[in-house]
């Protein structure tokens, strides 16, 4: 009977986020570059009935085609 | 005081797994992080002094927004790369009577945040939403059927084949009686077990059940499988006098307030029985933080949280080894399963609600429609109840107007 040994490696439970990237959230939360996730900021929303295709060139947060996805308003809590 | 992390040593002996030293599956004090001045101004310091341990993402609200600052990128990558990122959908809208191209469209892009950022699970929450398009309002609950169960199971396959992560879902706060009540968590327990789901248990919740159909913690713990439960949420909410039952008040879950004191409570003594808990979220709108007072009661509340699992008793966690909440298959019908009928029935609800002049008129309608006498148990919704439907159906009629 084959005996195999892993060794597993867990993380420390602390979370250390780099300076850099605190006082770019720092500046940017000042300067208001954020949003409130619910609200329909005009400098931030594409047009109401906006559903992006591959070819769309609005801007997404991730992926080649920038802007796939589907237009809806949000309300990520506190639904009730 | 938290342990830091480490090795664990795993011994595969023939068809045996054996563990030779504890695993640190160790349950992570968790924001609800996401594009909000309000909410990160306030969680801010928290990042800094390193205590936000995991963050959780709605991915799915962020579609109207463009020129994403690459800083709220780049906090959503290191949280991803020490996999400490967790993503809650909105509006997918599971049990939805007909399949959508919102619904095609929410699992493409799914898809394509999971390829973006590495997820430690993703969950979404129990319901439809109200709205035209069954995507702009809020989640509402369903008839508890053979039905609803098979949609369900339909859409959480494929939402787990589009992520290939576990998959969770929430408990609803919104109740039409205490007999809904009573049979949420097995309905629960009944949607994920073909997808080796996980169940969120959101405490607030409960606390809103607790008080809005006189029921004890005690009793609502009877009737959720707590072994499922990998994540729970705490938020605050509001209370709404009734106006259709004398001296009654209705909890809501808004999550525009600090997390009542009876919630904290709740999360000491349901820890120690949830055995595979990894996450605790902290929930909070920032409609709700603009003061100092509020933001410096959220940062306490989550001091509390942390204070809470950092000494909670986790007899029953150890030599438990954590659960994959993971298929070795993942399955999906070639075809979404509708069901025109309910769909139907979720246009006419839908309809009656929103264009609602008062309570006795929505009341009079729904008894003369084709919801009276049928699955839907119009005739054991408490009146409390649909007046308050009534009036979050008709806050998120057309979406956020913040």
């Amino acid at each position: 009977m084959t005996m195999i040994v892993f060794l597993l490696n867990i993380k420390s439970e602390n979370m250390k986020l780099s300076k850099s990237l605190l006082q770019a959230m720092a500046v940017g939360i000042t300067l208001g570059v954020a949003t409130t996730s619910c609200s329909k900021s005009e400098e931030y929303i594409i047009e109401e009935d906006h559903i992006c295709k591959t070819e769309c060139e609005v801007e997404c947060i991730v992926g080649e085609n920038k802007g796939e996805g589907a237009g809806w308003s949000c309300g990520p809590c506190g639904m009730g | 005081m938290k342990e830091p992390g480490g090795l664990v040593v795993l011994v595969v002996w023939g068809n045996k797994n054996i563990l030779m030293s504890k695993p640190n599956n160790k349950i992570l004090s968790t924001i609800a992080c996401n594009l909000d001045t309000e909410v990160l101004a306030t969680a801010l310091p928290l990042f800094q002094g390193e205590e936000v341990e995991a963050i959780e993402w709605s991915f799915d609200t962020l579609h109207q927004t463009r020129n994403i600052p690459s800083w709220f990128t780049e906090l959503l990558s290191s949280y991803s790369k020490a996999e400490r990122l967790i993503g809650h959908g909105v509006f997918f809208s599971i049990f939805s009577g007909r399949w959508t191209e919102d619904q095609e469209y929410w699992l493409k892009h799914l898809r394509k945040v999971c390829n973006a950022f590495y997820f430690d699970h993703i969950t979404e929450h129990f319901g439809f939403m109200t709205g035209a398009d069954f995507h702009k309002g809020a989640p509402v609950p369903i008839p508890l059927t053979r039905t609803t169960l098979a949609i369900g199971v339909d859409r959480l396959q494929r939402i787990q084949e589009a992520c290939r992560r576990p998959v969770g879902l929430e408990n609803l706060a919104f109740s039409y009686s205490l007999d809904d009540v009573k049979r949420h968590g097995e309905f629960l327990h009944r949607l994920i077990q073909p997808i080796d789901g996980f169940i969120i248990l959101d405490l607030h919740n409960l606390y809103c059940h607790m008080h809005n159909f006189d029921i004890s913690f005690d009793d609502i713990l009877q009737l959720y499988h707590l072994e499922e439960v990998r994540e729970i949420h705490i938020s605050g909410g509001t209370w709404e006098p009734s106006t259709v039952e004398e001296n009654k008040r209705v909890r809501r879950d808004t999550h525009d307030e600090a997390v009542p004191e009876l919630v904290f409570d709740m999360l000491e003594k349901i820890i120690p029985m949830c055995p595979q808990l990894r996450y605790v979220v902290l929930e909070q709108i920032g409609s709700g933080l603009k003061e100092q007072a509020s933001k410096l009661a959220f940062r306490t509340d989550f001091q509390k949280m942390n204070n809470i699992i950092a000494r909670a008793d986790l007899t029953q966690h150890q030599n438990q080894i954590p659960k994959a909440f993971l298929p070795t298959i993942f399955r999906k019908n070639n075809l979404p399963l509708q069901n025109e009928d309910l769909h139907q029935e979720q246009l006419l609800l839908c309809s009656i609600l929103e264009n609602a002049k008062d309570y006795e008129s929505v009341s009079r309608e729904l008894s003369q429609s084709n919801l009276a006498r049928s699955e839907w148990k119009i005739e054991q919704w408490e009146p409390r109840m649909l007046e308050t439907l009534i009036a979050i159906t008709k806050k998120w009629k057309d979406g956020f107007q913040g």
